[in-house]
């Protein structure tokens, strides 16, 4: 059983009579909310209950002529599994002025996620892999500003649409495991960790201090001062979360012709480049990038890049390969033309309009990789920024014509 | 301010009660409510003496599978990371464990510890349920004897566990179910610490005081079987191990297994050869095999090509750098005994395409397991006589032990020990473990006889200057003898500890 309340609220506060005389603003709304929502994706049908694998038996071999089906246990029983619900409240503002001309909109959000459901990997020794379970509790908060601004209007039309956002996230409970650990790199070591008071995604490893002159190795920080660099020197090396991602989307048009022009643009995530560790990794015999030729070769050389070396020292997951994801992309760019006149009528076609997209068409950003909008392990939310040869997302040029009988 | 607040409000609730006639468990699916009980107690998960068999049966499966992680990854520990092998193929895992340099995120480290421990929770599937299974088909003799063959099984990983390891996890139950309600209790049952290497020695033990008792005689027909001679000859290796050292016992167990029926076959090639037609092995089963691994006619084994070409396969060819590559080492150690008989069973000669280790026009391989037909030989008479000898020896009675050699010897038609042999403690410990490198060399053996001998770091350290074609090692010290406990299993369980030096 369960109970998903949720509750909104709306003033409109150009509405109220103290605010007749203030001709400027055209409209003035305060928003807000509060509600529950339920989420039970990942876990399969019938998820709390331990099924059973079915196997036909070897009917052909003596003896089994009649033999049934057999079963045996696939999963661990959980019958106290339920939903997780996330509690949202929001309170938001919208403006108009300038007869309609500019819109500003801001909005605030705190979301309280408990009964995180996880599947929890359970070690070796477990009888089973893992088991799902309502782990643990997560919260959401941020801001988002948007503006819309009919700049020009009239025979020549500028519109302008800007949205900022910015969201933090942070494990707040774990109860079966204090942290979990996420994508294993070429050299074994896992690179994302989940642990409570952290957020999402967080990649772990050592700090490199570059590449020793002497013996062209990489230099890990002994953050434990120990005295020798072991597995306690890991510290949280990168975010993948952006401090905030930004659209932009001018439309312009005149006459027949329309021109859209989409930026993207994402500030302050890190990306963890594994494809780096394949081509300048010089761990075993591949093909390696032109970088490679800066490789240290004799005592006393200074360079940034290591030895070759049939090891994996020099490719421990550190902050040698985290890099700073923040882009500007042009997304979308669209210029078309409405044909009319007076055959387009007599032909019975209510629209002809030739057009050209170009998608991704530039991007500005100082990530080494192909493209800094991927992740390797898909859409995971747990697991993000990682770039180990990941398909690039496509340059494409389309022409084409939009016709309307 | 007067009441002119337009306020619109809504309010909702979505309500799943326990009468929505939606809220039925499903009983169209096998599952825990079809099959008799919600507490997951470990009573009657399998129902049927089919089902109970069906894991039974896996623990077989299991081995037979098991050709990376218990068989070529074992074959790394013992030839590649001793004086017998190189690396052959240059993955980095495989280079650190032959120059020494092995760390906690070699991947091959990591994948043999999480299968060995899986293998022991496939034992723990018959061991911890056979004897509650509801179905009167089972008899009460086959109960013990699964459960026996289980124990064994399971003594026998944990003892490959401690012997890299040291202290290892034991875990001997089936995982409980986990509620909110113990959770907090559940924890080290979960994520289990490691035990004392006395007390893994204590399971093992007992586990096969249990086998020797149950488990199946041997049959002639059939040596993959965990049998009452697989139990003792894991108890004499155990018993020659320094935690838990007596060789009286090491004796009395190698004589026991002797008196199970087993004799050296009369030529040494019998154990490996294929017949002329290259369609099959000349011999399975043999009368000198104690354990093997046998895989069915028509799919066979796939790790033979690990190692070289597959003598039962006429498109097999040299087409990438194979792994366990026979050293200078060992290949001297052969000719300095003018042993011919059994180098040319170990070592095949051949032309890749690559110059790793060797000129490309004359290259060693590993030519014992091979053919996808070869059984991959676990345990033979010839490995117990061996130990045996090491027993003898070190309870000074060298005749006892300079006899069980000198049956050895003969059959790879050698002389016989000399007198300044037999006559020396010393040089018996060292003719023992030559023997016994000379007889089981890429049979997984030499690591483990080094440790056990207390020679590590004495052949180890001056591999360097015997062996020109030797990867720079790190040195070895105490620390070496155990393998680094994987970094990723330690980073998810809290409660394992590493090795020293790792």
């Amino acid at each position: 059983m369960g109970l998903l309340p949720f509750c909104i609220c709306c003033m409109e506060m150009s509405s109220e009579e103290f605010m007749n005389d203030i001709k400027w603003i055209n409209d003035l709304k305060i928003r807000g909310g509060w509600g529950q929502t339920g989420n039970q994706s990942g876990v399969g049908d019938y998820g709390y209950l331990q099924l059973r694998n079915i196997t036909r038996q070897n009917w052909w071999e003596t003896g089994k002529a009649n033999a049934l089906p057999i079963t045996s246990p696939a999963n661990m029983s959980n019958s106290e599994l339920t939903w997780e619900t996330t509690t949202q409240t929001n309170i938001g503002v919208d403006f108009t002025i300038l007869n309609n001309r500019l819109t500003l909109t801001a909005d605030a959000y705190y979301k309280y996620t408990t009964d995180l459901l996880m599947d929890v990997p359970l070690g070796p020794t477990a009888s089973f892999s893992g088991i799902y379970r309502n782990e643990g509790e997560m919260e959401n908060k941020g801001i988002e500003f948007g503006v819309n601004s009919k700049n020009l209007i009239g025979n020549f039309n500028w519109d302008t649409d800007f949205n900022i956002s910015f969201n933090r996230n942070k494990v707040k409970k774990f109860d079966t495991r204090q942290s979990y650990f996420y994508a294993q790199s070429t050299t074994g070591e896992y690179i994302t960790k989940l642990a409570i008071g952290q957020p999402l995604g967080m990649f772990w490893g050592y700090v490199s201090d570059g590449v020793n002159p002497e013996t062209g190795d990489i230099i890990y920080r002994d953050i434990d001062n120990s005295g020798s660099v072991t597995p306690n020197d890991k510290t949280y090396i990168g975010d993948p979360n952006p401090d905030f991602t930004f659209g932009l989307t001018n439309n312009l048009s005149y006459k027949g012709f329309n021109l859209n022009i989409f930026f993207q643009g994402s500030v302050g995530n890190d990306i963890y480049n594994l494809s780096r560790m394949e081509t300048e990794g010089m761990y075993d015999a591949k093909n390696q990038s032109t970088a490679v030729l800066a490789r240290w070769k004799i005592p006393g050389q200074i360079t940034d890049m290591p030895r070759a070396v049939a090891s994996k020292d020099n490719l421990k997951t550190s902050s040698r390969f985290v890099e700073d994801g923040s882009f500007l992309r042009l997304k979308t760019l669209t210029l078309s033309y409405n044909v009319t006149g007076k055959l387009l009528k007599k032909w019975n076609i209510g629209r002809l309009q030739p057009y050209f997209t170009a998608q991704n068409l530039l991007t500005f950003t100082n990530y080494k990789g192909f493209d800094p909008e991927v992740n390797q392990w898909g859409g995971s939310a747990l697991v993000q920024g990682l770039d180990w040869g990941t398909y690039p997302q496509t340059k494409s040029y389309v022409f084409g014509v939009n016709v309307e009988f | 301010m007067k009441n002119r607040i337009k306020l619109s409000l809504l309010l909702s609730a979505a309500l799943f009660m326990g009468s929505c006639s939606l809220n039925y468990d499903p009983i169209s699916d096998y599952s825990e409510l079809t099959f008799g009980n919600e507490t997951g107690d470990a009573g009657d998960k399998y129902q049927t003496k089919a089902e109970m068999q069906q894991q039974y049966d896996n623990i077989y499966k299991s081995i037979q599978n098991a050709q990376e992680s218990w068989y070529m990854d074992m074959l790394v520990f013992a030839e590649t990371h001793a004086d017998n092998a190189y690396s052959g193929a240059t993955d980095a895992e495989l280079i650190s464990l032959e120059s020494n340099k092995q760390d906690a995120t070699n991947k091959n480290i990591e994948r043999d510890w999480t299968s060995y421990l899986g293998y022991i929770v496939s034992a723990n599937r018959v061991i911890c349920n056979v004897d509650s299974v509801p179905d009167a088909a089972l008899t009460d003799a086959e109960r013990k004897q699964w459960k026996a063959e289980a124990s064994i099984w399971r003594a026998w990983v944990l003892f490959d566990m401690t012997r890299l390891w040291g202290e290892v996890p034991v875990v001997t139950q089936e995982t409980p179910n986990i509620t909110a309600a113990n959770v907090k209790e559940m924890y080290p049952i979960l994520f289990p610490a490691r035990n004392t290497i006395e007390d893994v020695y204590k399971q093992i033990i007992s586990d096969l005081q249990y086998g020797l008792q149950y488990a199946p005689k041997t049959s002639a027909t059939d040596k993959f079987k965990l049998t009452q001679s697989v139990a003792k000859t894991l108890l004499a290796k155990v018993y020659a191990e320094a935690p838990v050292r007596d060789y009286a016992k090491v004796i009395e167990y190698c004589e026991s297994v002797k008196n199970d029926g087993f004799s050296l076959v009369a030529n040494y090639s019998d154990l490996f050869s294929v017949n002329n037609d290259k369609t099959d092995v000349n011999y399975r089963n043999t009368s000198e095999s104690i354990f093997e691994v046998i895989y069915p006619l028509g799919s066979g084994s796939w790790v033979t090509w690990m190692f070289g070409i597959d003598q039962c396969d006429p498109s097999s060819t040299y087409n990438w750098a194979k792994w366990i590559t026979p050293s200078r080492d060992l290949i001297q150690a052969y000719e300095n005994e003018g042993d011919n008989v059994r180098m040319n069973e170990a070592i095949i000669w051949a032309q890749p395409s690559w110059s790793i280790h060797y000129p490309s026009d004359h290259y060693p391989f590993m030519y014992k397991t091979r053919s996808r037909y070869n059984s991959i030989l676990k345990f033979r008479l010839a490995d117990v006589l061996l130990l045996e000898a090491e027993a003898y020896v070190a309870q000074g009675n060298l005749t006892a032990a300079a006899d069980l050699v000198d049956q050895i010897r003969v059959r790879a038609k050698l002389a016989k020990l000399d007198a300044s042999t037999k006559g020396s403690k010393d040089n018996m410990v060292n003719a023992v473990l030559k023997e016994r490198r000379l007889e089981l060399a890429f049979e997984g053996q030499r690591w483990f006889d080094l440790v056990r001998n207390g020679k590590v770091l004495e052949v180890m350290n001056s591999l360097n200057t015997r062996d020109s074609g030797r990867k720079k090692m790190a040195t070895f010290t105490e620390n070496s003898l155990l393998m680094p406990v994987p970094q990723t299993q330690i980073d998810s369980n809290p409660n394992l500890t590493q090795n020293k030096g790792y």
